[in-house]
């Protein structure tokens, strides 16, 4: 079992426990999580004095069965790959010194054409920021067109991303949810919109961003996104966030297609790349070292 | 060694992509080679067995060249003898192949696959030769070789006969050239002869000899002369100056010394007459006697003038006298006799020198014309010396002619006639089969690994961040489904192009099949 799925049903266990007395306020709730947060770090809802945020279950073998989770015999493997992902984004998220990137801490995972792993990467990545012992992370759905994540986890209907833009009054933060995983907040796509581009394109969604960003500086948002050249509102929305990292599949996408995805975006954005569903040649595994579980 | 590896494994990973367009390929160029190969009409070879004399039939192209009877220059040379242009264009007539033609450069090409496709095989001491021609029609092929080697029968019982009557054409022709010249070699000599005729040495040997006896008679003649002149002076003599010897006188001394005297000088005369005959004045004999004669005729002088001194003047009564003196008369009579007979002579002398000056004037010309003479007998010689030899030649030719023909030569045989097996030798069709099918794998794999190349992708983190210039972060590796995994067998992708490629394989079987055992079946089999 991964330490996410030991997390869950340390929590679960927990709630069983305290499900007689009247549901206390789940937000934040430091002390029955089993990752500690940083001092000095209180979510600014909490100073903010908002009504308490609903708490979303994760059922990792649907996720699974829908393909965005990897199998169990892989997951090992996976985790530690998007563990090397993260860091550098980490880094430029968090970046004590030098030169701060605006907004650093809002990730997008954009990709060139469908079918990259778009959703799979965001999810993942998600959860392996998720394990961070100094960060949280909200994952947003910020995929108008197919919101994957939404369905999956059984949000429609739900406000969304898209409601925050279409209204002028309405916070973002009264959309998100928490979610059975610790240190994973989820913020669904929200009502199809004809409208979405134009949504994506106006003053509302900088703001929205900037209030995203500036919510809690010790949490990293990743945003799922439209490929860049299938959709308009991709590049509209590399232009809020602070840091790009583009999936490319492997032995699929065309060199010709990156390249014109890659001259969409900003060149003052932090952007990286991935690159997704590799397979080894020979010498290139070094194999699984050792997993971090107990050994059995 | 490892990079090479990886780049292989990373092209075929790319081409990999596009398979299910190349098994598209692969089956479509399948389906239609091994139709192709299936409509390839077949192909009969049809066969002779010949024994051919190669010596005789090659003995007029040999001639003067060393003898190799190596096997193969044998064969060689008896296809170029066999095949040979005219040859294979009878063949072609006769077996109606021309009518495949439309054009004359389609006749030509037949022609040369014909020169192609007919073979000669064996030679060696046996002399026995295997013609073997191979086509789709298989009366065709038959007809084809059947036709050749009757052909060949035919042309050589005729070609010894033609050889030798060549000859003897040859030979008579030059004979009649001979003859000709003979004919106006002779014509010149006769037309030589009338024209110097007299000239010819025929009568009286050469010229030398002529003009040394024509030399002598006149010198002959002249001695007569000189003598009858001699007589006549001494004879007037007797008339005039001298007293009258008979009858009328006494012999006066002086007469006895005077026809002394006169007696030495006529025969120093006619000495001096012979001598120069022989020799010129210069000659000291003559130049002695000369001065003799002289001395003599002073002598004569001096009695003379004595005598007459004393003598006295003569009456000239005894003239009368004289003059019918019978003996006078005599005398006189004997004069002009004489006389007459110099005259005559003088006329014979003249005539003489005539013929000697003549002889002489011909001294340059006629050397000239004997030598002519000479050489037009000598052409006359010559060519008549080689007509008879070519006669000679036409007569044994014509003999071994004969003599040929009466000796019964076999040249060329048929030992087998042409025979066409019911079973054709062609094409190989299992062999082309199994070709079509790695052609058609060829052409997909290929397909693929165009179309890769075409549309280039990334396969490494590498040429990701070579491409971008922008940092790679890192790689999250492909994750295989396990087979529980898949909705279903045939859903599964893997399992349908091995099927598509496993029917392939199963198609290829079954055109073998049918190509060894439903032969029957196959079209062209006739």
């Amino acid at each position: 079992m991964s330490i996410v799925e030991k997390a869950i049903s340390k929590l679960q266990s927990a709630r069983e426990r305290t499900a007689a007395t009247p549901p206390a306020p789940t937000r934040g709730a430091p002390s029955t999580t089993p990752v500690p947060r940083l001092p000095g770090a209180l979510p600014a809802r909490e100073r903010a004095n908002a009504p308490p945020r609903e708490c979303v279950q994760i059922d990792l073998d649907k996720m699974r069965a829908r393909g965005l989770l990897p199998p169990e015999h892989a997951a090992a493997r996976v985790t530690d790959e998007y563990r090397r992902i993260k860091w550098p984004l980490l880094a430029t998220a968090f970046r004590r010194e030098g030169q701060p990137i605006d907004r650093g801490n809002l990730i997008m995972i954009a990709s060139c054409v469908p079918d990259e792993g778009k959703t799979f990467t965001a999810v993942n990545l998600a959860m392996t920021i998720a394990l961070e012992r100094d960060c949280t992370v909200l994952l947003v759905d910020a995929d108008a067109a197919k919101p994957n994540i939404t369905r999956d986890l059984g949000l429609e209907g739900r406000p969304g991303v898209v409601d925050a833009l279409a209204s002028d009054s309405m916070h973002p933060e009264d959309a998100v949810l928490d979610t059975s995983v610790a240190g994973l907040c989820v913020l669904p796509a929200g009502q199809r919109n004809g409208r979405a581009p134009e949504l994506f394109a106006s003053h509302r969604m900088d703001q929205v961003a900037a209030e995203l960003a500036a919510h809690d500086p010790n949490r990293v948002v990743i945003f799922d996104s439209s490929p860049l050249l299938a959709t308009n509102e991709a590049h509209l929305l590399a232009r809020v966030v602070g840091q790009i990292l583009v999936v490319v599949r492997a032995n699929h996408t065309l060199q010709p297609a990156v390249r014109e995805a890659l001259a969409l975006l900003d060149a003052s954005k932090s952007v990286s790349l991935m690159l997704n569903q590799t397979e080894l040649g020979f010498g290139e595994y070094y194999g699984g070292y050792y997993g971090y579980e107990q050994q059995k | 060694m490892l990079e090479l590896v990886n780049v292989v494994l990373g092209q075929v990973r790319g081409s990999w992509r596009y398979r299910w367009r190349a098994l598209a390929a692969m089956w479509g160029v399948a389906l239609v080679g091994w139709l192709f190969v299936y409509m390839l009409p077949n192909k009969y070879e049809a066969r002779a067995r010949v024994y051919v004399d190669t010596e005789s039939v090659l003995r007029p192209l040999l001639t003067g060249l060393a003898v190799g009877t190596d096997v193969i220059t044998q064969v060689n040379m008896m296809s170029r003898v066999l095949l040979s242009r005219p040859n294979l264009g009878k063949v072609a007539r006769e077996t109606d192949l021309y009518l495949r033609t439309k054009t004359p450069e389609e006749l030509e090409q037949l022609l040369l696959k014909l020169q192609r496709n007919l073979r000669l095989e064996g030679g060696g001491r046996d002399n026995m030769f295997t013609i073997t021609y191979v086509d789709s029609e298989r009366a065709m092929a038959q007809r084809v070789v059947q036709t050749l080697v009757n052909t060949f029968v035919e042309d050589t019982l005729g070609m010894n006969r033609s050889d030798s009557s060549n000859a003897q054409r040859f030979l008579e022709e030059q004979i009649g050239e001979l003859e000709g010249r003979l004919r106006d070699a002779e014509n010149r000599l006769a037309e030589f002869k009338r024209k110097n005729f007299g000239l010819m040495p025929g009568e009286g040997g050469d010229y030398y000899k002529r003009l040394q006896t024509a030399t002598s008679e006149l010198a002959a003649t002249r001695q007569q002369y000189n003598l009858l002149s001699a007589k006549r002076e001494e004879l007037l003599r007797q008339l005039e100056g001298e007293e009258p010897t008979f009858g009328l006188g006494t012999p006066s001394d002086t007469g006895a010394p005077a026809s002394s005297v006169d007696g030495k000088l006529a025969e120093y005369r006619k000495q001096l007459e012979g001598l120069l005959l022989q020799y010129t004045e210069k000659h000291p004999e003559v130049v002695a006697l000369r001065e003799r004669i002289a001395q003599l005729e002073a002598q004569k002088e001096q009695e003379a003038t004595t005598k007459r001194e004393r003598r006295g003047p003569r009456p000239s009564t005894g003239a009368n006298a004289l003059n019918i003196n019978p003996v006078y008369q005599t005398m006189k009579i004997g004069l002009s006799a004489t006389e007459v007979e110099m005259a005559q002579l003088r006329d014979k002398m003249a005539i003489q020198q005539a013929d000697v000056s003549k002889l002489q004037s011909l001294i340059n010309t006629l050397p000239e014309v004997e030598a002519q003479l000479q050489q037009l007998n000598r052409d006359y010689e010559v060519n008549r010396v080689q007509h008879t030899q070519l006669l000679q030649r036409l007569e044994s030719a014509r003999l071994s002619e004969q003599a040929e023909q009466s000796k019964e030569e076999i040249k060329f045989r048929i030992i087998e006639p042409a025979a066409v097996p019911l079973k054709p030798v062609g094409p190989n069709r299992a062999l082309l089969l199994t070709a079509v099918l790695f052609f058609s794998v060829a052409v997909g794999g290929a397909l693929a690994f165009v179309l890769h190349q075409l549309n280039p992708v990334f396969l490494s983190r590498a040429s990701l961040r070579e491409f971008t210039g922008l940092p790679v972060l890192g790689s999250v590796s492909l994750i295989h489904q396990t087979a529980d995994a898949a909705a279903g067998l045939l859903q599964d992708r893997r399992v349908l192009f091995a099927a598509g490629l496993g029917g392939l394989m199963i198609l290829y079987v079954a055109a073998l099949m049918m190509v060894q055992y439903l032969a029957p079946l196959v079209p062209g089999a006739s």
